[in-house]
């Protein structure tokens, strides 16, 4: 596509083409009326050379093909069915000549009029005259004209891949059902509009549902049986057709609730810069300490023992984003992120790590408190799928600081690197995937920022929305103090997924993939590290430990749905020797 | 600290029950079609051909019909002014083998000129390509979809008179792999537009469901034909 006003050259001559080739143009143009009004004569076949079972012979001024042998007869202009309306068109409409031998301001240009007459084709171009949008009740024109890069007066190239982009463009943005590109008159010769055709669908979507059992503890820290929990995510993607996205998120488990609406504007007042916004509330609770836990709720009564050491809490505030495109596959955001806290946790309390008894930090300030960050994001993103890719990348870095000076209580600086790569293996269509992630937390963040292990083994159900389900320590392979750390400030992950196709389709469901996954994580408050739990020796004190997957992958109409087993596996008592994890 | 096994309380056993039947039933609604269902654009169609052989020049010709392919759908699609691809990719095998013994290909690209109100058709094929100019539907019908005298092989790699078979596909504005990356990254992450990201929660299912129906041709057919050994003509004796 050429962009801009066309130039003049593009008004006087439009065809693009030299003089000398021009008037060759107009001898084949002329040539080939002749042919044509000849061959829209109706003829009998017999009359025309047809062999049984062949083509009518061509007209005779057309050469053979390179490779053909000089009785090529591939290329039947007129045939039996073909005559009676051939010959019923005006003439005028087969007129191209026309176009060649005066020439019209603007730029259609039929390259080569007469069969085989051995022009080197032109590009098919007119002057954009203005783009009209059709069928679009809800969303607005200018939200559609966002994904067109085709504007009043650009030079229009039919052949230009950017239609057809522009056309998956529109599409990929889940606001219509179908989209047509077109092209008709415009008020000159040699200008046209570019006319879009859209069919608005549904936008109400479905982003994430999840489902899981966990062990969680009552308030005051005895343990209890299996409890489930469940989260839902739900977006209007074209609110009020401004192309706006509004989606809410809720997560559920006994006594707990996290809530969560978020928009997103992919164009801020018609610029190309994205904006956010989110607004959280969570009233949830978090589970200390390892074993032997003792714990004062209150001054004035005595310790008691229990499985654990609750935290409840309220979370509430919001954040807002600005963000910009770098590149197709490169993005970039800065969110500034406000929350009121409020926390209750027993007066004090203490617990066995290694064979010590130690108190438990809880990593927040009791009552209320106020969190303010701010947090940039750079993201590549050149995979080929979002839920089954078979190669590319995705990596993000992240740095989050806290801001003493907007009122923040917790003063925290933060980095991430993580990075996943895929390639497809030379074999029936297998994938590898790469995994790696490395963070580290300075300061005192409170402990919901800071990295769960949970976050990092398959086998502990992840923090959905912030909360946190369940009680139990991380399972222990390697018989390290790993069982001995629930947040961390630093973290590192290394893993490695391979996946099998299984089957691949085009309706309800358009891919299952059975996937095994293995890796080796390790999570690490600084105390971890300067003073390893007593009990441990050697390389016990590096709390690492292995983290594994297997189940299946499923890509539907309805969303991507992954059915794994770690879930369950985790359930599975295995402990390696330690002071907690032996008990 | 240690699991000693499951145990559910009854609450939890009821949520575990209401949430195993929601799984279940999700599963059922979503359960896999039979292969043939899914895959019903990609359905081999027998389609009837003419194979000869010149003996003069040792040159296999291949005439084929596929006029069905142009549906009510891409009829009205042709005069919209952009280009439409029709491209027949085919192979020549011997009857009953695997191996292909030669391949052959014709491209037809169709393009209304708004103004000119013509249908431009230029056919590719192998060695040559040719223009020409159309008012009807009805004409371009006929010079993309009726294929005939398609060079498709010659003596020294298909043996004569053996039973041979032609088996291709017929695709509808086929995109390139480059330009299909491209398009599935643009879908992903439109450059300038802030669609969430494919790994954020408010990622559209539906662009996900959209990148699935991204194929490699807007329609496309596979076709077989019955075995046949090509008819001998002398084009020399009868030029």
């Amino acid at each position: 596509m050429q962009r801009g006003r066309p130039s003049s050259l593009n008004r006087s001559a439009p065809c693009y083409v030299s003089s000398r080739v021009r008037r060759a143009f107009a001898r084949v143009t002329l040539a080939a009326l002749a042919a044509f009004r000849v061959l829209s004569e109706p003829l009998p076949a017999h009359a025309q050379g047809e062999a049984p079972g062949r083509a009518p012979v061509d007209a005779p001024q057309q050469a053979p093909a390179v490779d053909a042998p000089a009785t090529d007869t591939w290329g039947a202009d007129v045939d039996a069915g073909q005559t009676a309306t051939a010959s019923a068109a005006p003439p005028a409409k087969t007129l191209p000549v026309a176009e060649t031998t005066a020439p019209a301001q603007g730029c259609p240009c039929p390259s080569e009029p007469g069969p085989r007459a051995g022009l080197v084709p032109q590009a098919v171009r007119y002057t954009l005259e203005g783009v009209e949008v059709r069928g679009n009740t809800r969303t607005r024109a200018q939200v559609v004209l966002r994904y067109v890069p085709f504007k009043r007066g650009d030079v229009f190239d039919v052949d230009d891949s950017e239609v057809e982009l522009s056309r998956y463009r529109l599409l990929g943005t889940g606001f219509f059902r179908d989209v047509q590109f077109s092209l008709r008159k415009g008020s000159t010769r040699g200008f046209v509009v570019l006319v879009i055709d859209v069919v608005e669908r549904n936008t109400i979507v479905i982003n994430d549902v999840r489902m899981g059992i966990s062990a969680d503890a009552d308030t005051h820290g005895n343990k209890r049986p299996l409890t489930a929990y469940a989260g839902i995510d739900v977006a209007e993607t074209n609110l009020l057709g401004t192309g706006i996205t509004l989606g809410s998120a809720m997560a559920v488990a006994d006594e707990q609730l996290a809530l969560r609406v978020r928009f997103l504007d992919p164009a801020f007042l018609g610029s190309s810069w994205m904006t956010s916004g989110m607004l959280l509330y969570n009233d949830a609770r978090d589970f200390f300490g390892n074993a032997h836990v003792l714990k004062e709720e209150d001054p004035t009564i005595d310790a008691s023992s229990s499985q654990s050491a609750v935290v409840n809490y309220k979370r509430f505030g919001g954040a807002l984003g600005v963000g910009r495109d770098l590149s197709i596959s490169t993005q970039i955001w800065l969110n500034y992120r406000l929350e009121t806290l409020d926390a209750s946790y027993p007066f004090q309390a203490s617990h066995l790590r290694g064979f010590a008894t130690e108190p438990i930090d809880f990593d927040i300030i009791r009552g209320r408190s106020l969190l303010s960050t701010l947090r940039a994001t750079l993201e590549h993103d050149t995979r080929d799928h979002p839920f089954l890719p078979t190669r590319g990348w995705h990596a993000t870095v992240m740095t989050e600081v806290g801001l003493l000076p907007l009122g923040s209580d917790y003063d925290y600086q933060r980095a991430e690197v993580s990075a996943s790569r895929w390639w497809r293996l030379p074999w029936n269509e297998h994938v590898f995937r790469l995994e790696m992630f490395a963070g580290a937390i300075s300061g005192n963040a409170p402990f919901f920022e800071q990295y769960y292990v949970g976050d990092f083994s398959d086998f502990l159900p992840s923090r959905i929305l912030g909360v946190n389900f369940d009680r139990r320590p991380p399972l222990n392979f390697l018989g390290t103090d790993i069982v001995e750390v629930r947040y961390g400030k630093y973290a590192v992950k290394l893993a490695g997924e391979y996946r099998v196709p299984l089957f691949r389709g085009h309706r309800s469901i358009y891919g299952i993939d059975f996937f095994a996954s293995m890796g080796i994580y390790g999570v690490a408050g600084t105390r971890d590290i300067t003073n390893p739990p007593v009990g441990y020796s050697g390389l016990a004190r590096v709390p690492i430990d292995l983290t594994g997957n297997f189940g299946f992958r499923m890509d539907t109409i309805a969303g991507g749905f992954v059915f794994a087993f770690s879930n369950v596996l985790g359930f599975i008592p295995v402990r390696g020797k330690g002071p907690a994890g032996g008990e | 600290m240690v699991n000693r096994g499951l145990a559910l309380a009854p609450g939890a056993r009821l949520g575990l029950s209401a949430l195993l039947g929601l799984a279940i039933a999700l599963l059922c609604m979503l359960s896999p079609r039979p292969a043939h269902a899914q895959e019903a654009s990609e359905e081999v169609v027998t389609r009837e051909a003419h194979l000869e052989w010149d003996a003069d020049t040792g040159l296999l010709y291949l005439d084929l019909l596929f006029r069905d392919i142009v549906d009510a759908n891409l009829q009205s699609k042709l005069s919209r002014g952009l280009p439409t691809t029709i491209v027949m990719t085919a192979a020549v095998y011997r009857a009953g083998a695997s191996k292909p013994l030669s391949t052959t290909a014709q491209t037809c690209k169709v393009t209304w000129h708004v103004w000119e109100e013509a249908y431009l058709v230029e056919v590719m094929r192998p060695g040559s390509t040719r223009q020409s100019w159309t008012t009807t539907t009805e004409g371009v019908i006929r010079r993309c979809t009726e294929v005939r005298h398609l060079l498709a092989g010659d003596a020294t790699q298909v043996p004569t008179s053996v039973p041979l078979v032609a088996a291709g596909r017929i695709q509808v504005n086929p995109v390139s792999p480059e330009v299909l990356l491209k398009i599935k990254r643009w879908v992903m992450r439109p450059s300038a537009t802030g669609t969430a990201a494919p790994g954020d929660a408010l990622f559209s299912t539906f662009t996900g469901l959209f990148l699935q129906r991204i194929g490699d041709a807007e329609r496309q057919q596979k076709f077989t034909t019955a075995a046949q050994i090509p008819v001998t003509i002398y084009s020399k004796a009868n030029p």
